[in-house]
């Protein structure tokens, strides 16, 4: 009846909870990193602004 | 500042008694991921009947470890003790590392690379940690301290998963009373009951085509009734031929490559069309009930069933507090470190053992219940966990001790032996409460098993005893014959009479259908 001598069977860990950690880790590390992310959001704005001119 | 917001330094001690919370949270799932990863599969939360209490009783002691690290760290804090706040950041990577190592392979410990990897893993966290004991201001600490919060969502995923997965429950429920029973049609229905010893070898209860002197019950029973010399099971593990005996059918084979034919996502694959005993006896106006262990018989015979005693066969408990602790003593198995796996090799066995015994002891007075409560027309499908291992029992039924490592399985004959005298006394005291019920000359009553014991026996040769309602006679059967062949008996036993000869002419029927 069981798969092991004496603890009752039990199927490995699906890959499905290292997902949920990898998710976690994408959305804690935007709200940690969340200035410097505004930071770079802003300069690739800044940096934009010439290219935006030259096309009008 | 505005009149009413709190000071910087309030503002200051908020957020870091946050932030200390978080990462302590976050340290106490990582600790339990490689368990919760594992008994959230489908699969093992069909096994191990989940209920909404079991995720309720895991977040609760995730929250709960959370609360004494991070008090830890408060009063570490507080008190402004170097020696605390230096100790907790090591008990932090510890545990970190611990959580981290335990993940690959999930409580398996079964590839000799991933042991290797997960020792070479441990002496890298032990050489960065003693840096950090040697250095103070080096700024690993910190760094975890940094990944703990960039991970502290991740309890709040676990939660959710754990109050959210798919329950199986319940395993016990209320007794029927009196006037809940259905009423039998005629005066005088024949009870049945069938009863189904998990893992009793023919071969190794025998001698001469006779049960062992010892087991004087079976002798006496098997004297009395239609006793098969040749019986075979319909299969060799449990989870086909249970299926087969409840359904007195014939499924897909279990060679033809599935793992399991109780499929979490469709339990009735393998049987839909066909009816169960159950089914049968609710047709026949009978009372159906099953007594047993397993896997959730109530979710998948759903309202068919009068009365359905099911636990799980992993000990998980049964009050919340049993709950919580069976969850922290479970993830030892998981753990990689070396205290935690020695205590695996002392407390596993343990609370397994503890738990087989008082399963089966339970199942003994849910049976013993039932014939003295249910009316006579009643069929009763029981699922004794015993002789199977672990052999844990005195043959009075009183508890032997723990098993200890492999090496007590398929190598301890006293320890079955012992153990088939215990399903002896059980068959004794079935057949003495029947007779003090008054129940007994009018009983079909079928003792049987779903496979044998030693891998290196014929696993399908199991013994089986079939006692006619008013048989007074015995009857020897010598040829092969399957003990999923009995349905059309058991039909007839619930709308009519059988007599022996009538079993006989059926079993000559059915003998010559074989190879089984």
């Amino acid at each position: 009846m069981f798969g092991s001598p004496l603890v009752a069977y039990i199927d490995p860990m699906s890959g499905t909870i290292l997902i949920q950690l990898v998710v976690a880790g994408v959305i804690g590390g935007i709200a940690f990193f969340r200035r410097s992310i505004g930071r770079m959001l802003r300069l690739a704005c800044f940096w934009k602004r010439p290219d935006d001119d030259d096309s009008e | 500042m505005p009149p009413n917001a709190l000071p910087n330094h309030t503002v200051r001690l908020l957020t870091n008694t946050f932030r200390e919370f978080a990462v302590a949270l976050f340290v106490a799932t990582l600790v339990f991921t490689a368990q919760i990863g594992s008994l959230l599969t489908p699969h093992n939360s069909f096994r191990m009947i989940w209920q909404t209490s079991d995720g309720l009783a895991r977040a609760a002691t995730i929250l709960l470890v959370a609360a004494i690290l991070w008090s830890v760290s408060t009063v570490a804090l507080w008190k402004q003790w170097g020696w605390l706040c230096r100790g907790y950041e090591v008990l932090l990577m510890l545990l970190i590392a611990d959580g981290l190592i335990a993940l690959p392979d999930a409580g398996q410990h079964t590839d000799s690379r991933v042991r290797n990897a997960a020792f070479a893993a441990f002496m890298a966290s032990f050489l960065v940690i003693g840096i950090q004991i040697g250095r103070p201001q080096f700024w690993f600490a910190r760094f975890t301290r940094s990944i703990c919060l960039i991970f502290s969502p991740f309890p709040i995923i676990v939660f959710f998963l754990l109050l959210t997965n798919q329950t199986w429950g319940p395993q016990r429920e209320a007794k029927p009373t009196a006037g809940q029973w259905s009423v039998a049609d005629k005066p005088q229905a024949h009870p049945v009951l069938f009863v189904v010893f998990d893992g009793w070898s023919w071969e190794q209860s025998t001698e001469d085509g006779r049960f062992l002197p010892n087991l004087e019950h079976a002798n006496r029973l098997a004297t009395n009734a239609v006793c098969f010399q040749h019986a075979l099971s319909p299969a060799t593990k449990t989870t086909y031929s249970l299926l087969e005996l409840m359904y007195q059918t014939d499924l897909a084979s279990e060679d033809a490559g599935n793992d399991s034919p109780w499929q979490p996502d469709d339990p009735h694959h393998l049987t839909r069309g066909k009816r169960s005993l159950f089914e049968q006896a609710n047709e026949a106006g009978y009372n159906a009930a099953f007594i047993g262990f397993y896997i959730p018989h109530r979710r998948i015979h759903g309202d068919i069933l009068d009365y359905c005693f099911s636990p799980s066969h992993w000990p998980k408990g049964d009050s919340f507090g049993e709950k919580m602790l069976m969850f922290v003593a479970h993830n030892f198995q998981y753990l990689r470190d070396p205290i935690s796996q020695s205590l695996v090799r002392d407390l596993e066995p343990r609370i397994y053992s503890r738990f087989w015994h008082e399963l089966n002891r339970e199942i003994e007075s849910e049976v013993a219940w039932f014939v003295a409560e249910s009316p006579t027309n009643s069929l009763l499908f029981v699922h004794w966990g015993i002789p199977h291992r672990p052999f844990v029992f005195n043959a009075d039924g009183t508890y032997y001790g723990h098993t200890g490592g492999d090496s007590r399985g398929p190598n301890d004959a006293a320890g079955y032996l012992r153990q088939l005298g215990y399903v002896d006394e059980v068959l004794g005291r079935l057949v003495a409460q029947l007779r003090s019920e008054g129940r007994y000359d009018d009983t079909l009553l079928i003792v049987t098993s779903d496979h044998g014991w030693r891998p290196d026996e014929d696993l399908r040769r199991v013994p089986l005893i079939v006692k006619l309602p008013g048989q007074k006679v015995g009857h020897v059967v010598t040829q092969p014959f399957c003990n999923n062949r009995l349905g059309p008996i058991i039909r007839q036993a619930m709308v009519s009479e059988v007599t022996t000869e009538d079993f006989v002419r059926h079993i000559e029927a059915r003998g010559n259908e074989g190879p089984f």
